[in-house]
């Protein structure tokens, strides 16, 4: 029965084995560039490492202040440069989500162009489905935006008057025909 | 048609170290600038996994079929085996304990390629790099030097030799994959550190993505040490739990050299100082962790542990060059990127007791390797094989450790950068206060319960370096409890003073108030609970200096006073099974009066070994003592029987204080609720990270029911050693004399007089006491027993020449060290001032972009942390 288990196993363990190994030939060979570039920023990860790293270091050291540990002088000093990468952190991970905003921001008008003039509540089953694409593709944040952008479709979308193109709230200009926007 | 099996798993073998070549090719090229094949490299990383799992599955289904083909099947199995041994036998020997070792390295870098995954993109291809090169070390060995599927030469014989009954109990299913799971881990940390110096991202990256590896590494390591400890304990049946025999070395060193970098790795998180350092000591983990191995493995030196000799020490020999000069080598490459951002501020502060802190470890370590490497050394140096004892270590390790204690209290009462008098007087004065008290208490009240400050302790040298280690021995127990309770006051003022910031700020009700705390800072209080354990373990180590030994030929019927015991020998019995005879001795234990229950030692004959019976022993586990009870002998038709009692105190609290390190490592490494559910939202996947923290908290309960104290054992399952005689010690010049001569019999395992139990060791004592008796001084004796047995047959080596070198060399470091170390700081602490100055300039010149817009954003996560 057991020598079975094992064999059973091994079978298993060799099945996996060709199945790496195809997967990884099969990798080299296409070498999709393009999926490369597509991949979550590189240093996003450790950017939010970081992140939590410096919030719980700030945590931390009001936390030896209140038990007396530290002196005011240097855990103002301490503080302010924590602070300060804390923040410059948060800009940088802003930066990297900035590209993605831009290309959530490009579909989303796509599929509104698309689907041309239809009610808002469309619109936001729209951007709502835009969204499920981009989980797939994207990181999470990026369906966040996504998500805030639908409901920014809803509030504050100019219309266009020659068009009915939906416009950004704070948009001069049509995006599709170029004319003015009131 | 049956399938050559042993050709099949050397095929896999060769698979193996193609496929880990290949993948590592793929990942170094991914690494150099064509990411698109990183997820090439992820998946041959499976394949490589995939095939190491193959082949352990191979050798495990050899064993359960009994493959006599293969010769390591028949050398470590036979057909009565039943199917758990079976498996066991995959690490029994040599040659399966490296395809083991690489397995365990296999399930690592599965859970680690895994974690990755979307992270550390940068560091990624060299981290799988590096592991890579490690399959592919042990793929060559395995290949070249010991393969597990070697075939008989002579044909496949019909009956295997089976598994060494010394190793067919329960130690030997859970102590060796421990401790082999605690070396393996440290190559993950050891990957990531390689591929920070080869990217140069020496930022705090890769400190965040070992953290939790360093903990689990840490912990394995440290459970592999205790279990190995009480497998010594029950086992071997000498009385003891640590003989700094070189196996229990090869797994301390590392031990010593990772727990250094667990400290030292704060302070470059905290202050950005000590890269080099850093990275130094985590390479020099890992090499450690490759050098016990070689040590231990390649039988350079003598062992209970070692295989028989074999050509893998050359192996290794190469590898440990190949390492010692990339680590080197890339860390001098990048010296300009490992400045330091800050510089030590004052002589007063944490940074710096951390600093001690490492300088103890590494001199402890220092000491390690050279004690336990003196014996090639001297063979080099003058052609002659010395041995270094238990005594030697035990005497020099006590100061070592009783510092590092004081520090362990030390640590967390200083506050970093820079302590003001004010707060270093609020921060002492309780914690000194109850040193002294316990001081005190201990002085005038100790010798009342049986526990007096002071204890002889023979010195181990004619010298004055002697006598003035055996004054410290002597004073072992005094400075242990006053330093125990110094710290242990020091850690609860810290909890104290914590919940009492939280009652007071967050206005919490106490118990949520200290719940809180210890769930928001689980490093640190974590780290706390594992100095508390620390404190445990010492007392327990203390405890040692208390033993009292006694023995007696008894009739049934009659008592053995020990200590508060008393010991009825009842009768005694002989039982047997398929594998051996058995002779139990009954005796019914009795603590003041009140009977607690019954004990039975025991003698196994074996039939395979017919002249080497073992000895069970009994162990009586309580809080305050264990009573340890070897039978010698009884005569079975008088049925007077022989038994030795030792009462040891506090042993258990070593065992309690182990589970309370697990328990503090695993708060210190578990999870955020951020990172187990919220930080998967963030884009940053953490259930490789949890899978880890699964398997350690899997580990924990696995070795949960083994660490706990155990009670009159020895009923017919398990314990075994090769000992049959019993240690008699009338007074403490004999016991001077004993420790430092080696039993010499060629069987046991080189044990000194003191513990060996063997008859060759009974018939040694018995001349050299006649010796003694006669009025011959210890030198004389020693010295004739060094003429007849050669300078092995000596534990501990003169204090003269280059045997001096032993304890000259490590102590003229670690001053040396010492006074670098105030020179470093003074240099510093003179720079400070004008570095921060001129850092601050910096700051504002390379001010970044303009980030006051975060401001809110910023107070909104500090109070999402907060929230947690």
């Amino acid at each position: 029965m057991l020598p079975l288990v094992f064999l059973t196993l091994a079978a298993v363990m060799l099945l996996l084995v060709l199945l790496a190994v195809w997967q990884s030939v099969r990798m080299i060979t296409t070498s999709d560039i393009e999926a490369d570039i597509s991949s979550p920023s590189d240093d996003r990860a450790a950017l939010l490492d970081e992140k939590n790293a410096l919030l719980r270091s700030i945590k931390d050291l009001e936390f030896e202040r209140g038990v007396g540990k530290i002196d005011d002088e240097d855990f103002a000093r301490l503080d302010a440069k924590y602070r300060a990468r804390a923040k410059d952190v948060l800009r940088l991970l802003d930066v990297d989500l900035g590209k993605w905003k831009a290309k959530a921001e490009a579909l989303v008008a796509e599929r509104l162009a698309k689907a041309g003039a239809e009610t808002a509540s469309e619109s936001v089953s729209v951007t709502a489905s835009v969204s499920e694409e981009l989980a797939d593709s994207v990181p999470e944040v990026v369906s966040d935006s996504v998500r805030e952008l639908s409901s920014v479709s809803e509030i504050s979308l100019l219309h266009c008057a020659r068009c009915s193109s939906r416009n950004d709230a704070d948009a001069a200009f049509c995006k599709k025909c170029g004319s003015a926007l009131v | 048609m049956q399938v050559d099996l042993p050709l099949f798993g050397t095929v896999v073998l060769c698979a193996l170290l193609v496929c880990a070549a290949y993948t590592a090719g793929v990942a170094i090229v991914a690494g150099r600038g064509r990411p698109a094949l990183l997820s090439s490299a992820r998946w041959g990383t499976y394949a490589t996994c995939a095939l190491v799992a193959l082949g352990v599955l191979t050798l495990a289904y050899a064993f359960q079929t009994h493959d006599f083909r293969i010769r390591y099947v028949s050398r470590y199995s036979d057909r009565s085996m039943p199917w758990y041994y079976l498996v066991t036998s995959l690490w029994g020997g040599q040659d399966g304990s490296l395809l083991w070792w690489a397995f365990l390295l296999s399930l690592y870098t599965t859970a680690c390629t895994r974690w990755m995954r979307g992270k550390y993109q940068e560091l990624q291809p060299w981290v799988i790099a590096t592991l890579m090169s490690i399959f592919i070390f042990f793929a060559v060995l395995m290949l070249f030097a010991a393969n597990p599927f070697a075939v008989n030469a002579a044909g496949p014989p019909v009956d295997g030799e089976g598994l060494n009954p010394l190793l067919q109990n329960y130690w030997m299913i859970i102590h060796p994959p421990t401790l082999y799971s605690g070396f393996v881990g440290w190559s993950i940390p050891f990957a990531f550190v390689i591929a920070a110096l080869i990217t140069g991202r020496l930022g705090e990256e890769w400190i965040f993505a070992t953290r939790r590896w360093v903990l689990v590494a840490w912990l394995a390591l440290s459970c592999g040490n205790l279990l190995g400890m009480l497998w010594s304990y029950e086992e071997l049946g000498w009385g003891g739990y640590w003989a700094w025999d070189p196996v229990e070395n090869a797994a301390f060193m590392p031990w010593l050299a990772g727990t250094a970098f667990l400290h030292c790795v704060m302070i470059q998180e905290r202050r950005g100082m000590l890269k080099v350092y850093n990275v130094f000591l985590l390479c020099l983990t890992f090499i450690m962790t490759i050098f016990g191995t070689f040590l231990t493995r390649s039988g350079l030196i003598a062992s209970v542990h070692s295989f028989a000799r074999s050509d893998i020490g050359q192996y290794f020999v190469g590898y440990l060059i190949v390492l010692v000069v990339v680590c080197l080598g890339l860390i001098a490459w990048r010296l300009p990127k490992l400045r330091a951002e800050n510089r030590i501020d004052a002589v007063l502060s944490r940074e710096t007791a951390f600093l001690m802190n490492n300088w103890i470890l590494l001199g402890m370590l220092l000491f390690v390797v050279i004690a336990t490497t003196f014996p090639l050394i001297s063979e080099a140096l003058r052609g002659q094989t010395v041995s270094v004892g238990p005594g030697f270590y035990n005497r020099w390790m006590i100061p070592f450790g009783i510092v590092l204690l004081f520090l362990a209290g030390v640590g967390p009462l200083i506050a970093w950068r820079k302590a003001s008098g004010r707060n270093l007087f609020r921060a002492f004065v309780v914690p000194l206060a109850a040193g002294l008290i316990v001081c005190l208490a201990h002085v005038f009240i100790g010798p009342i319960f049986g526990f007096p400050a002071r204890v002889e302790s023979p010195s181990i040298y004619e010298t004055t370096t002697g006598q003035v280690l055996a004054a410290i021995s002597s004073l072992m127990p005094l400075l242990s409890t006053t330093t125990c309770a110094f710290v242990t006051a020091a850690i609860v003022q810290e909890f104290v003073r914590g919940t009492a910031m939280r009652m007071r700020n967050a206005k919490e009700s106490l118990p949520v108030a200290f719940v809180n705390l210890v769930i928001r800072a689980r490093r640190r209080y974590g780290g706390y609970i594992v100095h508390l354990a620390i404190v445990v373990m010492f007392l327990g180590f203390t405890g040692a200096a208390y033993d009292v030994e006694k023995e007696a030929a008894l009739r049934p019927g009659e008592r053995l006073e020990i200590g508060n015991f008393s010991l009825r020998y009842e009768n005694s019995r002989m039982e047997a099974d398929e594998n051996k005879r058995m002779v139990f001795s009954d005796l019914t234990v009795y603590e003041n009066g009140r009977m607690l229950g019954r004990i039975s030692p025991a003698k196994f004959i074996y039939r395979t070994l017919p002249d080497m019976p073992t000895t069970e022993v009994a162990i009586r586990s309580s809080s305050r003592s264990d009573l340890y009870v070897i039978m010698n002998s009884v005569n079975p038709e008088t049925r007077v029987g022989t038994f030795k009692a030792i009462v040891r105190p506090f042993v258990s609290w070593i065992w309690f204080g182990g589970l309370l390190l697990i328990f503090g490592t695993l708060i210190a490494a578990a999870p955020t609720w951020k990172e187990m559910f919220g930080e998967a939202r963030a884009g940053a996947p953490a259930r490789g990270g949890n899978l880890s923290v699964a398997a350690f908290l899997l580990l924990g309960a696995f070795a949960y029911p083994l660490l706990v104290p155990s009670n009159a054992r020895a009923d017919g399952e398990g314990s075994s050693s090769l000992h049959a005689g019993v240690v008699n010690i009338r007074n403490a010049r004999e016991g001077q004399l004993f420790e430092r001569l080696l039993c010499m019999c060629g069987d046991c395992q080189t044990l000194p007089l003191t513990k060996c139990a063997c008859s060759f060791a009974v018939d040694a004592r018995a001349s050299l006491r006649e010796r003694l008796d006669d009025g011959e001084s210890l030198q004389s004796i020693i010295a004739s027993y060094r003429a007849q047995y050669g300078p092995r047959a000596i534990a501990i080596p003169s204090d003269q020449g280059l045997d001096r070198a032993l304890w000259a060399v490590p102590v003229t470091a670690a001053v040396l060290a010492a006074v670098g170390l105030v020179f470093l700081g003074r240099k510093w602490a003179k720079r400070g001032a004008t570095a921060d100055a001129a850092s601050a300039a910096a700051a504002k010149v390379n001010a970044p972009a303009d980030t006051s817009a975060y401001d809110n954003k910023l107070e909104d996560e500090l109070k999402d942390i907060d929230g947690m």
